[in-house]
């Protein structure tokens, strides 16, 4: 099960599990963001490709009009996944 | 510990709750867990996408044995797609150029210690192997 939520303007927190079942209800949320935001990954249990595939969606949408996305609190595993897929270059993560 | 999964994208919470079942008796450490989770619903996505001439369910058959962890996928009646012959995935991509696709497969050898496949009788066998480290 996955949990977003808009926190503010400036912030989203994601927690939870992000299997592909998931990506319709993370794209409700994602796709009504226009401009840089963070996302407070401190919640978020797991994340596969398909999770993958709506951020960087989300990224080059906002990089087409200069914003960009910042993950921040990725747990150790998926801090690793993001390395492996070679995703840690596209978006920053703190 | 075995079960069967309807090929749907909207199993994968099943197969998730599967694994949360498996391991409740178990001392699996969870980033092995998380290895193991990450594995199964890539290699399952793969095959609802890219396999549905087979229309059975895909059977997941988990178990723990000496010191590895072992997962046998079986997808039934399709054409072979072995994941270790997939095509790299180009990490070096400009950024507006990167897509998700091949990510999974990627991510399943980079992480998985052994990934077996086998196409037999006109069934796709995947068998992971983990080690636990343990002894």
């Amino acid at each position: 099960m996955l949990t977003i939520e808009r926190i503010s303007t400036d912030l989203i927190n994601l927690g939870g599990r992000f299997d592909a079942s998931q990506v319709d209800t993370a794209e409700a949320v994602l796709n009504e963001v226009g401009e840089s935001i963070t996302i407070d990954c401190s919640g978020l249990d797991y994340i596969s490709s398909a999770g993958l595939g709506t951020l960087i969606a989300t990224q080059q949408r906002l990089a087409e009009s200069g914003g960009a996305l910042t993950l921040s609190n990725l747990s150790g595993h998926i801090r690793d996944v993001f390395r492996i897929s070679g995703l840690d270059q596209l978006f920053t993560i703190k | 510990m075995r079960e069967s999964f309807p090929k749907l994208i909207s199993s994968t919470g099943a197969l998730h709750e599967f694994v949360d079942r498996f391991a409740e008796n178990q001392p699996i450490p969870e980033e092995k867990l998380h290895t193991l989770r990450l594995a199964l619903e890539e290699l399952f996505t793969n095959m609802v996408k890219y396999s549905p001439e087979g229309k059975e369910d895909v059977t997941v058959e988990l178990s723990v044995v000496d010191d590895s962890l072992r997962a046998h996928l079986v997808d039934y009646s399709v054409k072979q797609f072995d994941p270790t012959h997939a095509p790299e995935v180009d990490l070096d991509l400009p950024p507006e150029e990167i897509t998700p696709g091949g990510l999974g497969i990627h991510l399943t050898l980079k992480m998985i210690d052994k990934v077996e496949y086998e196409h037999r009788d006109g069934d796709s066998h995947t068998l992971l192997t983990i080690y636990l480290g343990r002894s």
